[in-house]
């Protein structure tokens, strides 16, 4: 019988040499930060004194330093709202909740600098406007995100999490 | 110039090395000035307290928000603070005698200075004492004494209460050019008379990541 017979190990060759190089590419990119330059760690507790969040702010670039400009707290839309260019739209509402301290401060006059591969730790107090207290035991609502800027960048955003 | 208190200013600007008083004269009040009703009489002792208390201070300028909160010297006004002073007082009393103005001088540093003055022939050291009549308001008395050369005599009306006007108070003001090195925005809320808390409201850009104080409210 006439024909072309293509060997089994071909195919698997044909697909898995440019997976291979893909995978490696990935890792190496996520590796060097380009992809998910930068990691936001949020938490966030009660106390009897009001509420507290932490946040750790790594830049995983390895060859530019980064500057960080703002905090925020921003309320997310529905994941149903979610549609393609729901940020453009103003899908993103501002939280009720507002981050102060002595390094929010900082970060309002001068912005932090965080070097390559660097990680920096802020805490701060939680805050309404209007100065309502945060009651002890109180959650943060389930749309509540920290959105972090940085100069000539997108910003970050990060889901924070009670601490234990 | 009758009012020394100029005079006395430079002296201890130069001491100070602080900028000295400008040419440059703005005239609050030149029109017709009317009686104003006094709402709460201050006491002759307060008066005099004020009086005392003033003179060894009497040059020395200080914030105008801790002026009228009592600290005795002349009123040194932001651009904004002399704005909102200008948009605020009411015209009070005018009182027997010579023609009296107010006079808000321009600094070099942006400020101003606010000094009371007259075209009488005498050497005067005049001051302002604010004396809050009401919760929100203040009014301005003018207090000094003044000497003819050779002679010691009072001037008319030195020494005297002279009601010029009030200054409404707000409960809490929004003060842009100070920021609290906590939050995260620009400018301050400052209480005036607000028992219950001066809350600031603010608006958060959540794109641009800018949090905004666009005024403050008494009682949230």
């Amino acid at each position: 019988m006439w024909g072309i017979e293509i060997p089994q190990v071909g195919v698997e060759l044909a697909l898995g040499v440019p997976a291979f190089i893909v995978a490696i590419g990935t890792a190496l990119s996520y590796a060097v930060g380009l992809i998910r330059p930068v990691a936001v760690k949020a938490r966030y507790w009660t106390t009897e004194a009001g509420a507290e969040l932490s946040l750790d702010v790594k830049n995983r670039l390895w060859h530019r330093s980064r500057s960080l400009t703002k905090v925020g707290l921003v309320t997310f839309p529905l994941l149903r709202q979610r549609l393609p260019g729901w940020r453009r739209r103003g899908g993103l509402q501002p939280s009720p909740y507002v981050p102060a301290g002595k390094r929010i401060g900082e970060i309002r006059d001068k912005g932090i600098k965080i070097e390559p591969r660097d990680e920096i730790s802020i805490r701060c107090r939680l805050l309404t406007p209007g100065g309502e207290r945060f009651e002890p035991g109180e959650r943060l609502p389930e749309r509540v995100r920290v959105q972090v800027h940085f100069a000539g960048a997108r910003p970050a955003v990060s889901k924070p999490r009670l601490r234990s | 110039m009758a009012n020394l208190l100029p005079y006395l200013f430079d002296l201890r600007a130069r001491r100070a090395e602080r900028p000295l008083l400008a040419q440059r004269r703005f005239r609050l009040a030149e029109e017709a000035l009317y009686e104003a009703p006094s709402r709460e009489e201050p006491t002759m002792a307060e008066l005099l307290d004020a009086l005392t208390s003033l003179f060894s201070w009497v040059a020395e300028p200080q914030p105008f928000d801790e002026w009228l909160q009592g600290r005795r010297g002349l009123p040194l006004l932001s651009r904004e603070e002399t704005e909102r002073f200008l948009e605020r007082v009411e015209r009070g009393g005018e009182p027997p005698g010579a023609p009296r103005w107010y006079e808000l001088t321009p600094l070099e540093d942006g400020n101003y200075v606010l000094i009371p003055n007259d075209v009488s022939e005498e050497l005067r050291i005049d001051a302002l004492v604010p004396v809050a009549t009401s919760r929100r308001t203040v009014q301005l008395h003018r207090a000094g004494f003044a000497k003819s050369i050779g002679s010691r005599r009072e001037a008319p009306g030195a020494g005297a209460k002279f009601e010029f006007g009030w200054i409404e108070q707000e409960d809490c003001v929004l003060q842009a050019e100070r920021d609290d090195p906590d939050l995260p925005w620009h400018g301050v809320c400052r209480t005036i008379v607000c028992d219950r808390g001066c809350a600031p409201l603010t608006r958060f850009d959540a794109d641009s990541g800018d949090y905004i104080l666009t005024g403050c409210r008494c009682g949230e």
